[in-house]
């Protein structure tokens, strides 16, 4: 059984005050197996964000519906975990204590639900750190926190909206592998937002491209690299052909941004 | 129609809005609408309470009562020249507050050294609370006008200060940098850096002076006057006309809401790129 | 993470120099602004019923420090302060917080708040002696009234604040309202109550004067104003200062708790 299904999905938006509507993202259509690591790519603003949400259970779809293991989806609930872009772990809360914060919502008493968290504070590399607030830790330290946070929860799926958006070239290396190093111990099903190529090919067993307002999928790219994958794979042909192929998807969705038909250049 | 074509006519638009149902226009409007329904509902509340002697109407003057007075009040000609004398108040205390308070404001935040004399003082005379500067006002000026003019100044004038100076040191320096990299005079970077990064600030600082200029007006009037709006609210107080009291009061606080409103509009105008910028962060 | 204010850079440049010749600067400055008071008023250029020499406050200050009515004054503007501002502290948050929680009730509290923040609170004294006469009620009424609305337009700033990003990551996992009230609802409010807690601190005893001036027989706004009604200028800047003194201690200390939430800060 296939872990997630997303038939038809289309997100309308209306602007506030003149009421004109706009449509975020068009009959957007997957199925995702599980234990696989899937990734969406597309320009700024096709949606990416808004389909994870519409996952996640945050906002409900104008049209389509959301099936994970064969269940329909209306809301928020322990079978998907999402880790978030910016720093979003409670500043007012330790490290320990934000990452048993999903679990206590679900009703698990706090000292139960600390000691589950803490295996998975040593796996993410935070040993050390439980007692810390995030003020004290770097942005690479918080987003490992946040993954701890939604794993805690054992979900069936991770929904992970550009978790390395905010961090630095290196950082953000060291943190894909890192990521791929966790998850090859859990092999939940990954459903991944970044703007990245590289970092798409690198994470991924599948890429889809999605194209700009309004977004649709426009190429499904199977990742045919072997697992476990070192860092310098990336600089392998196959590699840089995967990426060649996403850059030129992408690249007619970017122009399109940029230089609307009507005042292109060649570039 | 390719992609690229139906992209330049933002494909992403579906249609205007459709027509709004009765109830869908409520629900936009809810905002609005919630506090004028309560405040409609509280009227006739307390009117209906005050009609059936439920309330003591020396208490509470019901509010027909407090239109009724308001109305006679406005039909006199001294209601006219006293409020010509708080506008005259206001507008020269104030005037005087901001022009002054923006230019030492800025200079204090811009200068170093005479941040460091003059910040101390500055932040003391802000604490002072403007009602305890009346007896000196009263012993410096007596009755006249001037001193009425005095105490706006005193209260508003360091509030400005406050606000222009905190502005002025808290300017991002990477604009300054950017300035200076393209080798601005002085001026230059002055003009087209500062104060449009302060320009903002200095409205809010405006705001916050009007306040404080208000209340400076209140306060003088009840001290040492004779004539002006608030005196006139006074003097209601001292012969027990509640309807009175409470017009004067509503009065000054319409009045006071208005500049603020003036204000606000004046500051959209003026600082139409912070408009764009804002909207362009929402798209 | 630090919470300074200041730009990062300029920190390493600031150690050695700044702090003493800031300090220097700004003692040489009201020194100096002293000293020519001082001048001035000696060489008789000033009257000093208008404006009392440095030295004539000091024996004033010394006089009022050393007498028991001053204290009893003391003590009668402070405890009005300290209950009202206390009971306005908790009427103002739950004001706020409800606001925050309810959204019916924030339609109907957001515009008056707005409002209220705008009028001068001193229009609205002849009210309430009208209803609560002249006294201590009075003056406690006045104060709560000014301290509350400050406090309740933090409170609800407060609790807008958590509206984006915190509440999400609360529903994201399914927190039930009340876990995400207390969880996040709170602790995200704390920095902005303790703001309004600040202004609402020198506010009220801004408040707690003028009641006196107003309407008293006891504390330091009578103090003052029957000073100033007998010319005693020393007297009167006497209370200016010590006012002045008043405030900025109450807004340093508040202002330090303040501090410490600012990490908690968006």
């Amino acid at each position: 059984m296939p872990s997630l299904v997303i038939s038809d999905v289309t997100m309308i938006y209306e602007r506030p005050r003149t009421h004109e509507r706009f449509r975020a993202i068009d009959r957007v259509s997957m199925t995702i197996d599980e234990s696989s690591f899937v990734t969406i790519i597309g320009p700024s603003g096709c949606g990416k964000s808004t389909l994870l949400a519409i996952v996640d259970g945050l906002i409900a779809p104008s049209a389509g519906t959301i099936e994970v293991e064969g269940r329909p989806i209306t809301a928020p609930g322990p079978d998907r975990g999402m880790v978030f872009q910016e720093a979003s772990l409670l500043p007012w809360y330790t490290t320990l204590e934000n990452c048993a914060y999903g679990l206590e919502s679900q009703g698990v008493p706090k000292k139960e639900a600390q000691q589950r968290v803490l295996p998975l504070i040593e796996m993410v590399g935070l040993k050390g750190f439980e007692h810390n607030y995030p003020a004290e830790l770097s942005i690479g330290m918080q987003q490992r926190a946040n993954v701890a946070r939604a794993l805690a929860v054992d979900p069936e799926i991770l929904l992970m909206d550009e978790p390395f958006a905010a961090l630095d070239a290196q950082t953000r290396e060291l943190m894909q592998s890192e990521l791929l190093r966790i998850w090859d111990q859990t092999r939940k099903t990954v459903l991944f937002i970044t703007h990245q190529l590289d970092e798409a090919i690198y994470l991924s067993d599948r890429v889809l491209v999605m194209s700009g307002r309004p977004g649709r999928i426009i190429d499904d790219v199977p990742i045919p690299l072997e697992r476990p994958r070192p860092l310098d794979i990336k600089r392998t042909p196959i590699f840089a052909e995967l990426e060649q192929r996403l850059w030129d998807d992408l690249r007619r969705e970017i122009e399109e941004e940029v230089a609307p038909a009507g005042a292109r250049e060649q570039w | 129609m390719s992609l690229a074509q139906s992209r330049a006519l933002g494909a992403d638009f579906v249609g205007a809005a459709p027509a709004r149902s009765a109830k869908q226009w409520l629900r936009d409007n809810e905002r609005k609408l919630v506090p004028l329904g309560a405040l409609i509902v509280f009227l006739a509340g307390w009117q209906v309470a005050s009609s059936a002697r439920l309330i003591n109407p020396l208490f509470f003057a019901s509010p027909w009562a407090v239109v009724d007075a308001g109305y006679q009040d406005v039909k006199t000609a001294l209601f006219w020249s006293d409020l010509r004398v708080s506008l005259t108040e206001f507008g020269i205390g104030y005037g005087f507050s901001l022009a002054s308070g923006l230019v030492v404001g800025f200079a204090i935040g811009w200068f170093r050294r005479l941040r460091y004399v003059l910040r101390p003082i500055v932040d003391a005379l802000n604490s002072i609370p403007g009602i305890a500067l009346v007896p000196l006002v009263l012993i410096w000026f007596g009755l006249a006008f001037s001193s009425k003019i005095a105490l706006i100044f005193l209260v508003a004038f360091p509030v400005v200060v406050v606000n222009m100076y905190t502005a002025t040191t808290s300017i991002n320096p990477q604009y300054l940098r950017v300035a200076r990299s393209f080798d601005s005079s002085r001026w230059r970077l002055l003009r087209t850096v500062v104060f449009p990064a302060i320009a903002p600030f200095a409205f809010a600082a405006a705001r916050v002076g009007v306040g404080r200029g208000v209340s400076g007006v209140v306060v003088g009037e009840y001290f040492a006057a004779n004539s002006g709006l608030a005196y006139r609210l006074f003097q209601a107080g001292e012969s027990h006309d509640t309807a009175l009291v409470l017009f004067g009061a509503l009065l000054i606080t319409v009045l006071a809401l208005g500049a603020f409103r003036l204000l606000n509009a004046v500051e959209r105008r003026v600082l139409r790129w912070r408009q764009v910028q804002t909207s362009l962060a929402q798209e | 993470m630090s919470t300074a204010v200041e730009p990062p850079g300029s920190a390493v440049r600031r150690s050695r120099y700044r702090p003493t010749a800031r300090l220097m600067y700004g003692v040489a400055g009201v020194l100096g602004l002293l000293g020519l008071w001082e001048g001035v008023s000696r060489a008789g250029l000033v009257q000093t019923v208008l404006i009392s020499r440095p030295s004539d406050v000091a024996v004033t200050a010394y006089q009022e420090l050393t007498s028991g009515p001053f204290w009893g004054n003391v003590e009668s503007t402070l405890s009005v302060w300290i209950v009202g501002f206390l009971l306005a502290s908790a009427i103002g948050i739950v004001i706020g917080l409800v606001s925050g929680v309810f959204r019916y009730v924030r339609y109907v509290t957001d515009p008056f708040l707005n409002a209220t923040n705008v009028a001068p609170d001193l229009a609205f004294v002849p009210l309430l002696i009208l209803w609560f006469g002249i006294g201590f009620r009075f003056r406690l009424v006045l104060v709560l009234f000014i301290g509350t609305f400050y406090v309740a337009i933090n409170t609800l700033a407060g609790v807008k604040s958590t509206e984006g990003r915190w509440l999400r990551v609360a529903k994201s996992f399914g927190a039930s309202r009340m876990r995400t009230f207390r969880t996040v609802l709170v602790p995200g409010s704390l920095p902005y109550i303790m703001t309004g807690l600040r202004q609402a601190a020198s506010r009220c005893l801004i408040g707690a004067v003028a009641s006196e001036f107003i309407a008293g027989n006891k504390g330091l706004g009578f103090m003052i104003s029957l000073a100033g009604s007998f010319l005693q200028t020393s007297t009167v800047m006497f209370g200016i200062l010590l006012l002045a003194l008043l405030g900025i201690i109450v807004s340093e200390i508040v202002g330090r708790l303040e501090r410490r939430f600012d990490s908690w800060r968006i």
